[in-house]
């Protein structure tokens, strides 16, 4: 390497921390300096490459022993989960970067549907803005609500990891009281999202409810006023 | 990459072609690999920890490990054996710090064979470098053995060691290095 420094004395000097390098046993701030001399210094590299080898074979030395009945069971139980929740992840991240896509698109159309309108009407510039506000359950931020405001305006909502699965009906309250129903969505696992026109005319959105099929208020996100 | 069309990787595949298949998700080459590694795996985690029932839980934390990262495993860094007992080894140690803070002697069959100085073949090791490691070990004086062992295996610091053994830091230090040493050096003389 042809930034490598040769340090002798200092060589000599780690020369037991590099073998506790090797072993896994050494921690902190020793460790910390023992590994910047071994990224300037070729020879205790090659050392502690050496010395890895030896650790590796001694591992190897460990008889092997019957694993218990139903090990390999428990065990794919166990993987099985774990290739769930990877696919989950993946899925939501799909589904939430989409959202964010479509949310990012509409709300720089209607950016630009406003600007070009506001030359001629202030008022629809004053609801070009997006606003949003998570969903909680139970003191817990299970999502997200993005209201773009706009004719016609647009409400956005992204669940990631709610404890219900199934229905929910999504009612917003607007701020001269009324509520009104803007759509029934349906979770896909634990999560969702979704996108639906704000009624026209409706005034500006306070507060969202995602309603299960028994009626239970299963989240909530509250505007600021 | 050894496969059988439609019905998934053979018995013989190589370690890296299971790797690979169950970077991608392929049951058939989990089920291979775990069929392959669970003995030696177990054998490890119940040599350091003792407890066959946390044995099984190191053993299997250790698959969950391997599976989850088994597609950026590089086979140029250590074998695939090597690989899989270094994370078994690494999750073990952690369980037992996690149990007691001051580590105690450890009195398993695996560590009093190692232990012993007897020369006598051991079946199902791994390769010839494995065999000149053993029998290496053998030939090395009791406190360099039990030192090299005990940070090896059991994951102590050299001032656990210290402790334990009821001698200066620097006595533990030089017991752990001039024993790898040689090891190291038995290795390279056998290599060469």
């Amino acid at each position: 390497m042809s930034g490598d420094v040769e340090h002798p004395a200092q060589c000599e000097e780690i020369a037991d921390e590099l073998t506790e390098l090797a072993l896994g046993t050494l921690s902190g701030r020793r460790r910390s300096d023992v590994l910047d001399h071994v990224g300037s210094c070729q020879q205790c590299r090659d050392e502690l490459e050496k010395l890895s080898t030896v650790v590796e074979s001694l591992q190897q030395l460990a008889p092997e022993v019957q694993a218990p009945l139903g090990f390999e069971l428990r065990l794919a139980e166990r993987l099985q989960g774990d290739a769930t929740h990877r696919l989950r992840r993946r899925r939501r991240i799909g589904v939430l970067s989409a959202v964010a896509v479509l949310l990012g698109m509409l709300v720089f159309g209607l950016g630009v549907l406003v600007a070009a309108g506001s030359r001629n009407d202030k008022r629809q510039s004053a609801g070009s803005e997006a606003v949003t506000a998570d969903f909680t359950s139970q003191g817990e931020v299970v999502g997200r609500l993005f209201v773009a405001a706009g004719s016609p305006g647009w409400v956005f909502v992204t669940i990631d990891g709610g404890r219900w699965h199934g229905t929910v009906t999504c009612d917003l309250t607007f701020d001269g009281g009324q509520v009104e129903t803007v759509g029934v969505f349906k979770l896909a696992g634990e999560y969702g999202a979704w996108a639906a026109p704000l009624p026209p005319a409706a005034g500006q959105v306070r507060s969202a409810q995602l309603i299960a099929s028994n009626g239970t208020v299963v989240a909530s996100a509250q505007l600021d006023a | 990459m050894k496969k059988i069309a439609g019905s998934g990787y053979q018995d013989d595949a190589s370690d890296e072609a299971l790797l690979s298949g169950m970077a991608h998700g392929d049951d058939r080459a989990c089920l291979v690999f775990v069929r392959r590694y669970q003995h030696r795996l177990f054998g490890l985690a119940i040599g350091i920890v003792g407890d066959p029932r946390l044995a099984e839980e190191v053993t299997q934390e250790a698959f969950i490990r391997i599976y989850r990262h088994a597609e950026v495993f590089d086979p140029r860094r250590a074998s695939v054996p090597a690989w899989a007992l270094t994370i078994t080894r690494n999750l073990a140690i952690d369980v037992l710090r996690v149990r007691r803070d001051v580590p105690t002697d450890p009195d398993d069959r695996v560590f009093l064979t190692l232990m012993s100085n007897e020369r006598v073949p051991q079946e199902g090791l791994a390769s010839d470098a494995i065999g000149r490691v053993r029998a290496a070990l053998a030939d090395l004086p009791i406190d360099q053995r039990r030192a090299v062992l005990l940070a090896a295996m059991y994951g102590w610091s050299a001032g656990e060691i210290a402790r334990t053994e009821a001698i200066p830091l620097g006595t533990a230090k030089g017991r752990i290095r001039l024993g790898m040493a040689k090891l190291r050096g038995a290795l390279e003389v056998e290599a060469s």
